[in-house]
């Protein structure tokens, strides 16, 4: 479990500019869970992500992974449970071939080698890169990449998988199939998740969606009930995904939508319902 | 805005391809055969998929590819013709790469801003004018960036910073690679406001590369479509749109409204497949709620 109690994160602490990153921040992640975090770029969400793998440490208040205080002395401890992928998967991949890539955080936990061998090759077969093991990171394009990044942090089996906005710099099409890998991984390896995210519609597909502003979070709940805040979420220069926002639309219009929507086929399924009862 | 359909294209392609390390074992064939031209103050999106060859036409833009001669056109003159200055090119057609991080130059904004100017080699106060008006174009206030460090922006602010830095060299046509990669919600906004406005205020030719259709069917007026280096379609933004069938097996991602509708058919079929705000199709869902 990941535990945030009273958290605040200033950079450059001490300096007259010290800008407080996170405030107070008070959340609770249960093993296994599938959570999106959202907020505009500066609202903290990196900062958090940061804090979670022991890359920054807390200037107030204190994070408990599995029981662990997320402090320098730990460091390694808390890496071994929290694995981290990054925007840019150049910044984190340093072997040339795929394999040697994967390979290296689990060699570095010193690990005998046949553990080693069966780690890099589970987490290719994850991420469907068996065939790709052998070829320079190089040639291989940003969304495949982003795969072999996201291998090397399950070789390190954690507990948790933080995904610092591992999509916003692929196609969308390459990032929905990135994510539901991501959701097969949660559901066979039972590692919770925190996918951090600009893209509304990608966290309609999370079973958790935390809501950061300022440093602060200000919502937190399934993504039907986070998206229900259309104007809130504007005001803090978020969106909602489009289905979402109309169906807010038309109800402030009396039309009477049931239930839960946040895609085409919700809507498409409310408004069959209120065509059906307006007939008969 | 409307131009004579007669008029010459400012930039064409004709029969272009292009094949990367060729005549090497690794040899790949990024353009096969593509020609369109594109018209002074048009709009227009080249989009496709990864690997469709996007960013090799970028390229050949930005002259950053070794071009055969009878292929790319600018102003109706061969820019791969022996003796034409090609270096004059530079200062016809803006380019915003896709990350901005690979074209600021400088630490400090103002600085950066400046480069392109200094380096064209115009006179420091006229400089200096330019730096403060794409600043502010960009509506990064001149007198509170022009001293800020590069690197303590955000994302969105260095990818302005990159495009005032291009729009300095007042140049006729601007090319921008994947514009709203990585910005959030607001950003991406705010940014499709700025160039709307940037392309009426300044007359531009714009060309805008992207794998998805969101914010380019709002950015644009025409579509040029490419799939494996060759041009699949071309055409009227909401023309090209009505194909969304096509586009979807490209791999090339539907605007949220495109997708929204193709749910919302099976209900109401004779719903417009080319509804590209969301007030429209609000519009258009109450109308049959009445009638229903």
């Amino acid at each position: 479990m990941i535990e945030v109690k009273d958290l605040s994160f200033a950079y450059r602490t001490g300096e007259a500019d010290a800008v407080p990153a996170l405030r107070d921040l008070n959340l609770k992640i249960e093993p296994g869970q599938l959570v999106a975090i959202i907020g505009h770029n500066g609202s903290g969400k990196s900062t958090l992500a940061k804090l979670l793998c022991a890359v920054l440490y807390p200037t107030e208040g204190e994070i408990r992974i599995d029981g662990v205080p997320v402090r320098e002395e730990n460091q390694w401890e808390v890496r071994r449970r929290v694995a981290v992928v990054f925007q840019d998967p150049d910044d984190q991949l340093v072997m040339n071939r795929v394999e040697d890539d994967v390979a290296f955080g689990p060699e570095n936990l010193g690990l005998p080698r046949e553990e080693i061998a069966e780690r890099v090759r589970s987490s290719l077969e994850a991420l469907g890169l068996v065939e790709i093991g052998g070829r320079l990171i190089e040639d291989l394009s940003p969304g495949q990449k982003q795969r072999v990044a996201i291998a090397g942090a399950l070789a390190m089996r954690p507990r948790f998988l933080v995904l610092d906005e591992p999509t916003s710099l692929l196609p969308v099409p390459v990032a929905r199939r990135l994510i539901s890998t991501v959701g097969d991984l949660n559901r066979r390896e039972g590692m919770g998740v925190l996918h951090v995210t600009h893209s509304m519609s990608e966290a309609a597909l999370f079973e958790r969606v935390v809501v950061m502003d300022e440093g602060c979070l200000v919502l937190d709940g399934t993504p039907a009930e986070v998206f229900r805040h259309v104007e809130r979420l504007r005001e803090i220069g978020l969106d909602v995904p489009l289905a979402a926002s109309l169906a807010h639309r038309l109800r402030s219009r009396g039309t009477p939508l049931e239930g839960d929507i946040l895609d085409g086929a919700d809507l498409r399924n409310a408004l069959a319902a209120v065509r059906e009862s307006t007939a008969s | 805005m409307t131009h004579d359909a007669g008029e010459p294209p400012i930039i064409e392609l004709r029969d272009f391809r292009y094949t990367y390390l060729e005549g090497t074992p690794r040899a790949s064939e990024a353009i096969r055969d593509v020609s369109f031209g594109i018209r002074h103050g048009e709009r227009v999106g080249i989009v496709g998929p990864t690997q469709s060859g996007k960013s090799t036409v970028v390229d050949a833009f930005a002259h950053l590819l070794r071009l055969k001669p009878g292929q790319v056109f600018y102003k109706g003159e061969d820019v791969a013709a022996p003796g034409y200055d090609r270096s004059a090119l530079r200062r016809e057609i803006g380019i915003v790469f896709q990350q901005p991080d690979s074209q600021l130059i400088e630490d400090v904004v103002g600085a950066d801003v400046a480069f392109g100017p200094t380096a064209a080699g115009l006179p420091a106060g006229e400089t200096r004018r330019r730096v403060e008006e794409s600043l502010n174009a960009l509506n990064l206030s001149y007198p509170e960036y022009r001293l800020r460090y590069v690197h303590a922006l955000s994302g969105g602010q260095r990818r302005r910073v990159a495009i005032a830095g291009v729009l300095a060299m007042h140049t006729p046509v601007l090319v921008l690679d994947e514009p709203m990669a990585g910005l959030d919600p607001r950003g991406r906004r705010e940014l499709l406001e700025l160039l709307i406005r940037l392309q009426s205020d300044r007359d531009l030719t714009l060309v805008v590369c992207s794998a998805s259709l969101s914010d380019a069917s709002l950015l644009c007026d025409r579509f040029v479509v490419l799939d494996g280096g060759r041009t699949v379609m071309d055409g009227p933004v909401r023309e090209v749109l009505r194909e969304a069938d096509r586009l979807a097996e490209l791999d090339i991602t539907l605007p949220e409204t495109v997708n929204v509708v193709r749910e919302l058919q099976e209900l109401f079929p004779d719903l417009p497949a080319d509804i590209l705000a969301e007030d429209e199709l609000e519009v258009e869902l109450l109308k049959r709620l009445g009638a229903a």
